[in-house]
This record gives structure tokens, C-alpha cells and sequence, in this order.
């Protein structure tokens, strides 16, 4: 499985599944990270905590623990 | 209406500008305090135009679902029957984000206003935003309006009461049929006892596995087991979990919402548009600020140019050797008043308390009138044509990539004025964490009365103005001290959390109105002026006194009386009792002499006030702060470079002055924050003193000492707190979902 | 000590304590210390203190390019 942290700065991908349960994932959910979303990684901080990713034209900082659930292509 | 008071609820995602409505439209005198049974701060307060109308401020939030307490505790507000109406926030810049908790809202069946705040900056950049069919799509009334601005306020609350008076929202959206079928299946098994207009909002929460929601209606078990049987079959059907299917609807119906009410402008691109690619370019943009700011701190410094210039010749002929106007030959005003005193007959005393107290003091702060002048022409400059808004953006980008919010600039951009208002613009961040690092560490900025103190240290360090490049550098160790404490205090259990998001809006770039221009400098200026012979003017005084009385051979007195006219007759009086008794402090920094502790004490006076009273103990009375005399006895106090350095930085970074730690003190409504923040400045002045001096030591002499240990362990300390990856807690407490009730 | 002393050193006097108690009255800085600003140090009317703005508003300004 190919998680969100594991996309390169600069390139771009879609959300193929959310996996776990509860809050987290919700909360991903409510901030616009479902299947089928596009997003852009803008920048990595250094040494990889958190990302920054562009999706439905805002920036959101996700830490790498929560971008491990998200599953892309 | 039957009840008197009209509750209105003030829904909305955190920072979209929900405290600045809530405070315009109710005059922030209200109720604060907490929602029942957690620590969720609950505000709650009369329209100041209307008191009929009562607002409570929810929290902020991005979803009504069970998991935060603040999203609990907003959807019980919501559902427990008190508010009449609800006002929902959307921030215009972010809309698609936005529209997901509106839409919620207008599930619960209650009436919903929509308003669009920060409308005008959408407009602006050239995007349009159809309200009539946003309201439609929406099924609620959509009003734009700026909080900050004041606009669109009276309408809101206008079209609020007019909502209120109806029965409540129906929302239009509707997801995909298949989902639409198992949801009216979920309405047919909810209990009678929900009325109407809420069925909706129960079924989907129903259809989300709610079981908050279950318990707040009293499913029956029967009812309930034909409901999980329903959402079963349709997460088969679908392929996908029940909260994954409704939250991709909800996004599903707002793209469709964006797609009919947004119309994207073609991109263009003007001049101003050109100079930014540069100007804020990802690589360049930082290199360009740091090539700025250092071009204006060495202008306002530097010996070839019109600000020393000036002070010249303040110094040369107010202050030095007199000047001549029209012919006439003017004495300088030292010795002016050296002459009427003495013409007087003056004693030794008055002479002494006027000349070298408050002429010496006052003058010296007065001789870098210029150079302030200078500084000031400079900042206002890049402020009023645009480009210190890019900074704010180029610095937003860099503070984030550290987890910090490109809010906290903005006053640290205030703070190179003065840190006073600096400080008290904090009060709009609404992310209190955020709020109490900015104020912390927004002083460390240097602001103007920092600029004699940078001037008298480099001409200790280096002589009549052959390297006006050090005068930058201090000012690029307060931006550094900032960041430096930004990245180290967020990953403390006291500051972590998420950065605030920050939208900084890129002006053209244009020529600044000369009016402008000259009261921004004025006001400045005039400060500056006022500062020199009020506080400054009564501090040399207090100085004089402590430094020429004390007590020699068990008597007290005017000590070069009863010194017997002995040369260091200083070294008996109260000031030099009070340095010594502070100044072992300093011992590690390279500086402990009660002279060097007693220009520091002054500093937290005022901080030009440093200049004036080493002007006043060194007694080179007729001499202003630039002068190399000044600079040869200041420089003497000192063993080596490396502490004057340590000296300059200590009193540059450590606690400010008492007006600005007044400022302090009110902004974190607290005594053990305010002390914390004062605390921390000294603390890390003086670890930075520290580092400068033994490193110095270590480095140019080859001294090694204990101390060189200490400092090489606090360089340590610091790059691990600088460079570990943020605490695993740091993040988790911000998002993280209420512990689970059993 | 004669009698020219006591007159300067009493219009010291005076000053100083004139200045004690403006600094007690309107704070140090300006006008605007002890956290209570009037916005005297930056223009006549508050609305454009940087201290009564708040950051948001600076912002916003400085976006704007209209001082």
C-alpha cells in the first residue's frame, strides 16, 4: 500500500481508501480527504513532520502518524 | 416569536473570522465561560444595537460528528431546542472546506443565515460568487459580509430575525437516490416523537453509525436493528464504509454547489504579479528580505550616509563645537549651558547634576535623532508600498514549514516601531497557544530605541562606521531568536498544537503618498523626542543621584566632595553598591562590572535609555553616543570582543522595557504567563550571551573554562530541542478525538 | 550652596516630578503603556493603532497598501 507520506514532494496523487477507525479518520473524512480526492504535496518539513498538502484548494499540515492511514495510488 | 429574547448561534470552521464577528456585533461584553461538563469555552453575549438578541459563540469546528468535545458540545446547543437561529460563518476564501459544516447546519432543520465573510477578497481576485444561487442551492440566505471591515453586518442581523421567524431550513441538497432511498427508510423508523424538520439530521446521523444520536432520540432496539440491517446492505452495495459514503456525498454536492455558484477568472498576470514571481519566489524571496532589511539597518547606521551624516552634525555643533548660522557664531548647547551656569556662579553640584546627568544622558539619546529618522523614512517606505506585506508572506511560508503560524509576524513587523503595539496586536490571534508564543517572543524583534544600542556597540566592536554591517546582524539575531524560540517552545506540552492559518492578501505595489509617508515617520519621531525628555530626562537624573552620592570612609554625601576630589570616587557610590550586587550574573558573559549592570537595569527603562546612562557614567559629558570617546570608554569596560558582543545581545533580546512589559503583563491577563514570558526573554538573553562570549573565547583566544562546557551544552540543548521531530503528543491533542466514553 | 542652586535645582525638581507623574498617568512609552492604549502614538484616531487593530487588521492594511 502506498500511503500519502510516501508521495514525493511537488507531485500529485488521488485517495484510493481512509483505513482505521474512529476520530482520525473522521476527522481526515470532515477535512475533505475522501476517495477519490486529488492533492498536490507542497512541502515536507524537515525531517518529514508534518506535510503539507494542497487539497480542495487549501493547505492543510497533516503529521505523517495520521498521513499513514491514507491510502493513494 | 414567543419568547422575548431572540438566541441567535454563531456557527463556523476555526478561523473564519468568527471572533472578530462575534466580538463587532456584541461589543465583547459578554459571558464567558464553559459548556456544561467540559472545558470548552462558551461565549455568550447581547447585540450591542439590539439587547433583545442574545449570541452564543460555538466553537470552532469542521463537522458535526461525535468525536471533539467542541463538535459535541456545538451539535447539543444546536439540537437542544434554545437557539431560534443560526448564523453560519463561511470563510469565502476557503469555501469548499466551509460548505461542509453548513451543510450540517442545514440539516438540522434549524433557520440558518449564511453569511460569506472575507467575500471582498474573493471578489477581488477576480473570482464571482453568485449569492442568489448559492442561497438556492443551499436552501438558507446567503449575505456577504466583512468582519473586518464592518460591512454587510446590518443586513446580516436583519435577514437573522426575519429567519427566526420562520419554521426552519429545508435543506436542498440531496445526495445520490440510492442513498436517498436507505435515508427516508431510516426517517420511516425514527420515533414520533421527532418532529419534522429535525427527521433528516437524525436519519443521517443515524445512517453515520451516530450512536450518540441513537441515545438522544431513544431508538428503540427494534427500530434500531432495522436500521443497522439497512446501512449493512447499503455499505455492501456501495462497496464502502457509512461515514466514507455520506462524507463523499456531502463533497459530491459541493462541487456541484462550487461548479454552478463559482466562476473562476482567467488568469492574468500585471506587474505587480512579475515582481512577486520574484520577490516571493520560494528561493529567492528570503535571500531578498534578509538583502533589504540588512541595506536599511546599515543605511540608518552606516557613516557615508545621510544619517550619520546628521547626527554629525547634531553632534559636531549642538552638541560639540557650536555652529555657526547666518554668519553668527552659535556655542553648542552643552556649552551654552556650561557658560550660564558658570556665569551664575553654579556650585559643583548643580553643575555636575545638569552637565553630566541630564545633558550628557538626554543629548546622547537626542544625537541619534537622525539616524531614528532615517530608520523610519526606510520602514515606512517599504511598508506603505506593498512590498513588507510579501515579507509577511514569504515569512508566513517559512514559519510554517517550523509548525508556527505567519500570524505571529505580523506584530513582530509592528514590533521593529515599537513592541508595545506590537504585543497588543496580538490580541486578534484567536489560537491562545499562538497568542502567548507571539507575545513571548515578538520583542526579540529590535524596535527603534534598540537602534542607539546597536549603534553604541558597533562602534565599541569595530570603530567609526567601517563596518555598518554589524548593525544588521543584530537586527537578523532578533528574527533568528524568534524563530529559534518559535520551533523550541512549539515542541513544549505549553505551546504545541496546529499552526493558525493565515491569508495574507499581496497589494499592488505603488509609491507611497508623501503624507503618509512623513506622519508615519512623524509619529515615530515625535515618540522618540517626547521619550528623551520625559523618562529619559527623569532616569539620568535617578542615575546622577545614585552614581555621585554614597558612601566613603562610613559617611554619606555628594562623593566628589567628600572623596576629596578622588578620581574614582564612583566606585563608592549606591550604583556601584546596587552593580556589583546583580553583576556576578554576568561573570560567564564576559561583562561584570557594576558600570555594564547598571546600563542594563537603565535599559529596562527605555532602551535608548542604555545610551543615555552610559553617556551619564562615563561622564564624557559633552559627548553624544556616537562619539568615538564614548565609544573608547564603553569599549574599556569590557576584556574582550567577544563580550561586548555578548553584551549586545543579552540587552537586545532580554526582557524589555517596563512599558512594554506592562503591555505584557495586560495582554496575558496573567501573572504566572506574564512571568514565564519575561523569564524566558532573560533566560535565553542570557544563554545567547553566554554562547557568544565563550565561544569568542574559544574560538579567537583559545580560552577553554568551565563555562566554555556550559555553552557547548547549551548549543547542544538547543540543537536537539531544534532539530527532534515534533513530540508524538504535540499534535495529537489538537485533533484528537475525546477519549472514548465507555 | 547658594541661592542660584536652590532655584535650578528646584525647576529640576518640579520637572521631575512633572514627568513622575505623566509617566504614572500615561505610562512610558508615549501614551501607550500599562496596556492601555489610546492609539495617541500612532494617529488621532484609535481605528488606526496597530495596538487597537489587532494583527488581522495590520494585515488586512498592509494588504491593502492604504494607510
Amino acid at each position: 500500500m502506498k500511503a500519502l507520506g510516501d508521495v514525493q514532494v511537488g507531485d500529485s496523487s488521488t485517495i484510493v481508501k481512509l483505513h482505521g477507525t474512529g476520530a482520525l479518520r473522521r476527522h481526515l473524512m470532515d477535512l475533505g480527504l475522501i476517495k477519490g480526492t486529488q492533492f498536490t504535496v507542497v512541502k515536507v518539513a524537515p525531517l518529514g513532520d508534518p506535510i503539507e498538502i494542497t487539497v480542495r484548494g487549501y493547505e492543510l499540515s497533516i503529521r505523517k502518524e495520521e498521513a499513514a492511514i491514507v491510502e493513494v495510488q | 416569536m414567543a419568547a422575548s429574547q431572540l438566541h441567535v448561534a454563531l456557527a463556523g470552521n476555526p478561523n473564519c473570522g468568527k471572533t472578530t464577528l462575534f466580538n463587532l456585533i456584541t461589543g465583547q461584553n459578554g459571558y464567558v465561560g464553559n459548556w456544561p461538563g467540559v472545558t470548552v469555552e462558551k461565549k455568550e453575549a447581547k447585540l450591542s444595537r439590539d439587547k433583545s438578541v442574545t449570541v452564543t459563540d460555538l466553537p470552532g469546528i469542521y463537522s458535526l460528528s461525535p468525536y471533539s468535545p467542541e463538535e459535541r458540545v456545538s451539535r447539543d446547543y444546536l439540537m437542544s431546542g434554545e437557539p431560534d437561529v443560526v448564523i453560519q460563518l463561511l470563510d469565502a476564501t476557503n469555501l469548499e472546506r466551509n460548505l461542509y459544516l453548513a451543510l450540517q447546519v442545514i440539516e438540522t432543520g434549524l433557520p440558518v443565515v449564511v453569511a460569506l465573510n472575507m467575500a471582498d477578497l474573493v471578489e477581488k481576485s477576480g473570482d464571482k460568487i453568485d449569492t442568489a444561487a448559492l442561497s438556492k442551492k443551499l436552501g438558507a440566505p446567503v449575505v456577504m459580509v466583512s468582519a473586518l471591515r464592518n460591512t454587510g453586518i446590518d443586513e446580516l442581523i436583519a435577514a437573522a430575525k426575519r429567519a427566526a421567524a420562520t419554521k426552519g431550513s429545508v435543506a436542498e441538497h440531496t445526495f445520490d437516490s440510492a442513498i436517498e432511498d436507505v435515508l427516508s427508510k431510516i426517517e420511516a423508523e425514527l420515533p414520533g416523537s421527532v418532529p419534522t424538520n429535525k427527521r433528516r439530521y437524525y436519519a443521517v446521523k443515524l445512517f453515520e453509525r451516530d450512536n450518540e444520536a441513537a441515545r438522544a432520540i431513544n431508538l428503540t432496539k427494534a427500530a434500531a436493528e432495522k436500521v443497522e440491517a439497512l446501512i449493512a446492505q447499503c455499505e455492501q452495495d456501495c462497496d464502502d464504509d457509512a461515514e466514507s459514503i455520506i462524507t463523499g456525498e456531502r463533497y459530491a454536492v459541493i462541487a456541484h454547489i462550487m461548479d454552478e455558484c463559482v466562476k473562476k477568472a482567467p488568469a492574468t498576470m500585471s506587474i505587480s504579479e512579475k515582481i512577486d514571481r520574484v520577490v516571493t519566489n520560494r528561493i529567492l524571496g528570503l535571500p531578498l528580505f534578509v538583502i533589504i532589511m540588512w541595506a536599511v539597518y546599515s543605511i540608518a547606521t552606516s557613516a557615508d550616509a545621510f544619517g550619520t551624516a546628521g547626527t554629525d552634525w547634531v553632534n559636531d555643533n549642538l552638541f560639540g563645537e557650536g555652529f555657526e548660522l547666518f554668519g553668527m557664531a552659535f556655542p553648542s548647547i552643552p556649552a551654552a549651558i556650561e557658560g550660564f551656569l558658570t556665569s551664575v556662579g553654579a556650585s559643583d553640584l548643580v553643575s555636575s547634576l545638569v552637565l553630566d546627568g541630564i545633558v550628557a544622558g538626554v543629548g546622547a539619546v537626542l544625537g541619534f535623532i537622525p539616524q531614528m529618522f532615517v530608520l523610519f523614512v526606510l520602514l515606512a517606505f517599504l511598508e506603505d508600498c506593498g512590498y513588507m506585506a510579501r515579507v509577511a508572506f514569504v515569512m508566513d511560508r517559512v514559519f510554517r514549514r517550523f509548525g508556527l503560524s505567519g500570524k505571529s509576524f505580523i506584530p513582530m513587523l509592528v514590533s521593529t516601531g515599537c513592541g508595545v503595539p506590537g504585543v497588543l496586536a496580538t490580541k486578534t490571534i484567536e489560537n491562545e497557544k499562538d497568542r502567548r508564543m507571539t507575545v513571548m517572543t515578538t520583542t526579540f524583534i529590535p524596535c527603534g530605541a534598540k537602534l542607539p544600542v546597536i549603534a553604541l556597540i558597533m562602534g565599541a566592536l569595530v570603530g567609526e562606521g567601517e563596518a555598518s554591517w554589524i548593525a544588521p546582524l543584530f537586527y537578523f539575531l532578533g528574527v533568528v531568536a524568534v524563530i529559534v524560540s518559535g520551533i523550541m517552545l512549539k515542541k513544549t506540552k505549553l505551546f504545541a498544537g496546529r499552526p493558525t492559518p493565515f491569508v495574507m492578501e499581496l497589494p499592488s505595489y505603488h509609491f507611497p503618498s508623501l503624507k503618509s509617508w512623513w506622519l508615519h515617520v512623524w509619529e515615530r519621531v515625535s515618540a522618540y523626542i517626547k521619550k528623551a525628555f520625559t523618562i529619559i530626562f527623569a532616569s539620568t537624573i535617578v542615575v546622577w543621584f545614585l552614581m555621585n552620592f554614597g558612601v566613603y570612609e562610613g559617611v554619606f554625601g555628594f562623593l566628589p566632595e567628600i572623596t576629596g576630589g578622588l578620581e574614582e570616587f564612583t566606585e563608592f557610590s549606591i550604583l556601584a553598591m546596587i552593580g556589583r550586587a546583580i553583576g556576578w550574573i554576568f561573570i560567564p558573559l564576559g561583562f561584570d562590572s557594576w558600570e555594564t549592570t547598571a546600563m542594563s537595569i537603565s535599559g529596562l527603562v527605555a532602551k535608548e535609555n542604555l545610551v543615555g546612562i552610559a553617556s551619564t557614567i562615563l561622564a564624557v559629558g559633552d559627548d553624544t553616543g556616537l562619539s568615538p570617546e564614548l565609544w573608547v570608554a564603553f569599549g574599556g569596560l569590557f576584556p574582550t570582543a567577544g563580550a561586548i558582543a555578548a553584551f549586545g545581545a543579552f540587552n537586545l533580546l532580554c526582557a524589555p522595557c517596563f512599558a512594554a512589559m506592562g503591555t505584557i503583563r495586560a495582554q496575558m491577563n496573567s501573572g504566572r504567563w506574564t512571568a514565564i514570558a519575561i523569564g524566558y526573554e532573560c533566560a535565553f538573553a542570557w544563554v545567547v550571551g553566554l554562547i557568544i562570549n565563550q565561544m569568542y573565547n574559544l574560538i579567537a583566544l583559545g580560552q577553554v573554562g568551565i563555562w566554555t562546557f556550559v555553552a557547548l551544552a547549551f548549543i547542544a540543548a538547543i540543537l536537539f530541542q531544534l532539530f527532534r521531530p515534533m513530540p508524538k503528543w504535540a499534535w495529537d491533542e489538537d485533533i484528537a478525538p475525546a477519549p472514548a466514553a465507555a | 550652596m547658594g541661592p542660584v542652586d536652590i532655584i535650578i535645582l528646584a525647576f529640576i525638581g518640579v520637572a521631575f516630578v512633572a514627568v513622575c507623574v505623566r509617566i504614572y498617568r500615561k505610562g512610558s512609552c508615549a501614551d501607550c503603556a500599562e496596556g492601555v492604549c489610546t492609539g495617541h502614538c500612532s494617529s488621532r484616531t484609535r481605528r488606526a493603532c496597530p495596538a487597537a487593530k489587532g494583527v488581522d487588521a495590520v494585515a488586512r492594511d498592509l494588504g491593502e497598501g492604504v494607510k
